[in-house]
């Protein structure tokens, strides 16, 4: 069933702000191969939920490979919303957030560009479904003075 | 819904291994993900606090979160990721309002090492358990990364 995705591309969400956009790359990947991340869902009750992910940026989209025998799966599938917040840098500091829409693709060649992008680290299992995640709210935050008794943040926003 | 300590005596191993994950960086640690006025889900890190067999948060009065912890008190809680394995804690259940023990929670946080912070100012939360869940894994590179042992527990 089609259903409306709110929300922008990662791509265009890069073109728009780009600093933005690089903060949040360099968040969610922290240095490393794989990014990570966690995800809040809604419940079937509408309650939240809440996972670590391995978000994915590939072909100028946010990806997520979602096991299909978890809670989360089934959260996506029934109401697409999602946040994600990045994990913290080793020294604290920053957060960087996001908001949006997730909406399962099953295209082989949009699957087979994402698996690739990952050096085959996920994605080649059947049960790890492919979601696209658009973006309406990208939020950066910047904590000056951090470990001091008065930190102060600064945030750079965006609204697709 | 249970308050922290008796998850504790419903459940003692889970707990204190949850509560190890929490405090593994010293300060207690998670996200917090709550449900917006639109029924959207929200995310932010916290500071989980235990305090008095409780389990509590200070929470800025301004902030989505509070108002979204003030209309509808769902929550889930997660531990922060560990550097060298892929445990995980996760609570969920409902928050309630506890202002009124805001400053001894505050004092509570404020005697903890790791260089808490606090405006003096923020609206305080206690979490009443309904959901809990453990996950172990082996240590990064030394077994099968998935699927993990779980224990999960659910409020009697």
């Amino acid at each position: 069933m089609a259903r409306s995705v709110n929300g922008a591309s990662w791509e265009s969400f890069a073109i728009a702000a780009p600093r933005l956009a690089a903060s949040g790359r360099r968040l969610l990947y922290g240095g490393e191969a794989i990014a990570s991340a966690f995800l809040a869902t809604v419940a079937p009750d509408g309650g939240p939920r809440l996972h670590p992910v391995f978000p994915v940026l590939a072909a100028g989209e946010l990806w997520l490979f979602i096991v299909t025998m978890s809670p989360k799966y089934r959260d996506l599938r029934r109401n697409g919303r999602y946040a994600l917040h990045a994990l913290p840098p080793p020294g604290g500091g920053e957060e960087f957030f996001l908001r949006g829409d997730a909406v399962q693709v099953s295209d082989a060649a949009a699957r087979a560009a994402v698996i690739a992008a990952t050096a085959g680290r996920q994605g080649i299992h059947d049960f790890e479904a492919l979601f696209r995640c658009s973006i309406s709210v990208a939020l950066h935050t910047r904590w000056e003075g951090w470990g001091t008794p008065a930190p102060w943040p600064t945030y750079e926003k965006w609204l697709a | 819904m249970l308050r922290w300590q008796e998850f504790e005596q419903s459940a003692p191993g889970l707990a204190e291994e949850g509560r190890k994950l929490i405090t593994s960086f010293g300060l207690g640690l998670g996200y917090l993900a709550t449900i917006r006025r639109d029924g959207g889900p929200r995310i932010h890190p916290f500071c989980p606090i235990f305090h008095q067999g409780g389990l509590y948060g200070l929470i800025l009065p301004a902030s989505p979160k509070c108002g979204d912890l003030r209309r509808d008190g769902r929550f889930a809680i997660h531990a922060f990721p560990l550097p060298d394995r892929d445990d995980e804690f996760y609570l969920a259940g409902r928050a309630r309002p506890a202002d009124k023990l805001a400053a001894a929670v505050r004092a509570t946080f404020l005697a903890q090492e790791g260089s808490p912070t606090s405006t003096g100012d923020e609206a305080c939360f206690e979490f009443l358990l309904e959901r809990a869940l453990l996950a172990r894994y082996p240590k990064r590179g030394e077994g099968p990364a998935w699927p993990p042992v779980y224990t999960k527990w659910r409020a009697p």
